[in-house]
């Protein structure tokens, strides 16, 4: 039996967390359609820095903030991935 | 803006005027407008007699004489080689549809540790099929998803978030891969 070494989260910390999963696993879908492979390491190694930089929060209102700015930024790469093609 | 668009037209006018009196008979005009080539007209009745073009001199070609037709079509006939016409138009027998590498559950096992070994923030000493990505390796949930796209990045299928959440040794991952693509042992 594994031991635990991450507290048990609530049920609206645990939602929150899979947010935020969620939105790193499409910003990583949509960095993988740019063409160029010198702008995907640029763009990943932002998309690391920047949700490790703002991981520590718990509050829920900055957590959400934070979603939102992400979500923008995922909206801008797909209309700019969009124009490319 | 209405300036330009002036300068414009009165450039074209000009131009048409041009052409009308050009020595070379334009093959677009009317048949009256040899007529106006022998008086000078006012302009308005200019417009309405010749129905030019206003053609760009790049776009409008002149058209080959015949000696050089002939030279042209010699020259493509010349170089018609029969022996690569021939291997073109027969079909090949042998048809060419991509495939995925057999795979093996030894194989598989290989691929997925080699990918956490190039993956930088896992100490390779500590890595075994058997090691927990968070509890052995320290990793975070966010360094667990991206372990979780390098592997759909290898194996070439979609993981949906759902079975991702579950994978959380080396192990699993393997197991998973095998059960997607039917590998048997």
């Amino acid at each position: 039996m594994p031991h635990l070494t991450k507290p048990i989260l609530s049920l609206k910390q645990f939602i929150l967390k899979q947010e935020v999963k969620t939105l790193y696993r499409h910003i990583f879908r949509a960095i993988r359609k740019v063409p160029d492979p010198a702008h995907r390491k640029e763009l990943t190694e932002w998309a690391r820095r920047d949700f490790r930089a703002n991981a520590n929060y718990t509050d829920e209102v900055t957590v959400r903030m934070y979603l939102r700015y992400g979500e923008r930024c995922l909206r801008e790469l797909e209309t700019s991935l969009n124009l490319a093609k | 803006m209405s300036g330009i668009v002036k300068n414009i037209r009165a450039l074209t006018r000009h131009s048409c005027y041009f052409r009308a009196y050009s020595v070379r008979p334009l093959a677009v005009t009317l048949q009256k407008s040899h007529t106006v080539q022998q008086e000078p007209v006012h302009q308005q009745n200019l417009l309405s007699y010749t129905q030019t073009r206003f053609y760009s001199p790049e776009i409008k070609k002149t058209k080959p004489s015949e000696e050089e037709i002939k030279e042209r079509v010699l020259k493509v006939c010349a170089s018609y080689d029969k022996v690569t016409a021939d291997k073109r138009l027969i079909t090949p027998h042998e048809r060419s549809y991509s495939a995925k590498p057999p795979l093996t559950l030894k194989l598989i096992s290989e691929r997925v540790l080699l990918v956490l070994q190039l993956y930088d923030k896992i100490n390779p000493d500590k890595l075994n099929l058997k090691s927990h990505f968070i509890n052995d390796l320290g990793l975070d949930s966010l360094d667990h998803v991206e372990v979780i796209m390098a592997m759909e990045d290898e194996f070439g299928f979609e993981i949906p978030d759902a079975d991702a959440e579950r994978l959380l040794t080396p192990a699993d991952i393997v197991r998973y891969v095998g059960d997607r693509e039917d590998v048997y042992e």
